[in-house]
């Protein structure tokens, strides 16, 4: 049985990390806030550029480099997105395991570009040997340029070496409760089966000619896909982070209150001893 | 009355604003986009756009974008754009000397400079869109 003294100390200790945990929860919330923001205000540009592309490539039946199979053997290069920090609940065992299952489950050769450090130790631990290993920091923000910069390098890699498929897996965000581990094929572009619609019939004046223009749409249309992928994921991990965190703060008072009433029950304990010592004492002398 | 609609992978800067007298970046140089324009489709490289909203008009600065003419409705998705009423002009200078002094360094590959270059131009383009709107208001 612990002393009163040592239950006032633990106390006091939950107490401090209760405090700890609300502040970290209040900070992924305006976090999140931000994110879900910077998901919305994409979306218009976005759905704007895929229209454009698709409508351009089936319309004036065009082909681009980035769309088009490659004639080599499988090799599959996957980029994980997860948090380079913690304390996020699931969400980096979820997107880790699933990276695993879809690697295990992908023919010929394959390696993995890492963004956020949990990842690449959940592979690390389990003694997974992959060629390469890159890791980047995750984006702090969701920002455009962050996507740009990422998209660049990816697309480098797609044209100068053998990889003929490059995957994206991310946690895609549903709410702060709900996060879908999920796929998504990067290159080459898959541009589906798009119906006709009447704008595509329409009569445009090019400038420059569809050919030059597609060079350019291209490559931000891939922009707007890993944009996606990233900002859905930072939502994801600050919806998670705010989860665990109110759950932890949620535990840490639960866990002072049972504390405080045994606390009580023994203070009671310690006074009503004492009287009872008094008062037979005061007995036994009157006697 | 042309309906223009200027977004950005950040945010909505114009929905589907009525104006009139439409001057964009285009491909080959400024282009006026008036009222009953054929449908048209362009790419929109680094420059100021404006157009007139009633007694007032509006200046963006823009930075490779894609635009699209339809049945007098004009949408622009700019890689990016800003307002040049928000434009932050010891932002923009700071750039410009930036960018100036790491053209003056030695050993810069072509892509290097294209790249300084680029950037000295958007510093420059904006510099010039905050000082006029100053100036005028």
């Amino acid at each position: 049985m612990p002393s009163t003294k040592e239950i006032r100390v633990r106390i006091g200790s939950i107490k401090n990390t209760q405090q700890t945990t609300r502040a970290m929860k209040m900070v992924a919330a305006s976090k999140l806030k931000r994110a879900q923001d910077a998901i919305t205000n994409s979306r218009p540009y976005a759905e704007g550029i895929e229209k454009v592309v698709k409508n351009l490539m089936s319309s004036q039946s065009l082909s681009h480099p980035l769309c088009d199979k490659k004639d080599l053997p499988a090799k599959t290069l996957f980029v994980v997105f997860s948090s380079d920090r913690g304390l996020c609940g699931g969400f980096n065992a979820n997107i880790s395991k699933f990276a695993m299952n879809e690697v295990k489950n992908t023919e010929g050769e394959k390696d993995i570009i890492f963004l956020g450090r949990k990842a690449e130790s959940f592979f690390r631990n389990r003694g997974v040997e992959l060629k390469r290993e890159l890791i980047e920091n995750m984006a702090k923000e969701a920002n455009y340029s962050y996507a740009k910069a990422l998209t660049e390098k990816l697309i480098n890699i797609y044209q100068d070496e053998e990889y003929t498929n490059i995957v994206l897996i991310f946690n895609e965000f549903k709410s702060a409760l709900e996060q879908i581990p999920t796929r998504f094929d990067l290159l080459p572009i898959a541009m589906g089966e798009e119906e006709t619609s009447e704008e595509t019939t329409k009569d445009y004046i090019f400038k420059p000619s569809p050919v030059m223009m597609i060079e350019t749409l291209v490559d931000r249309y891939v922009v707007t896909q890993v944009q996606r992928a990233i900002f859905e994921s930072l939502a994801s991990e600050y919806g998670a982070r705010m989860n665990a965190m109110e759950n932890a703060t949620k535990n840490a008072g639960e866990l002072i209150d049972s504390l405080t009433l045994t606390y009580n029950k023994m203070r009671q304990a310690a006074i009503t001893t004492e009287l009872i010592e008094i008062t037979s004492g005061a007995e036994a002398i009157a006697n | 009355m042309l309906k223009v609609t200027l977004v950005t992978p950040e945010k909505k800067l114009v929905t589907n604003q009525e104006a009139t007298d439409l001057l964009v970046p285009g491909y080959e140089g400024q282009l006026n986009i008036l009222e009953g324009h054929a449908d048209f489709m362009t790419i929109l490289n680094t420059g100021a756009l404006s157009f007139k909203a009633g007694e007032k008009e509006r200046h963006f600065s823009v930075h490779w974008g894609y635009c699209e003419v339809s049945d007098d409705s004009v949408t622009i998705l700019a890689e990016a754009a800003e307002d040049a009423a928000n434009i932050d002009i010891e932002r923009a200078e700071a750039a410009y000397s930036k960018a100036q002094e790491k053209l003056e360094e030695a050993g810069l590959t072509v892509a290097d400079i294209e790249k300084y270059q680029r950037k000295l131009q958007r510093a420059d383009l904006r510099i010039t869109l905050a000082r006029n709107y100053r100036e005028n208001n």
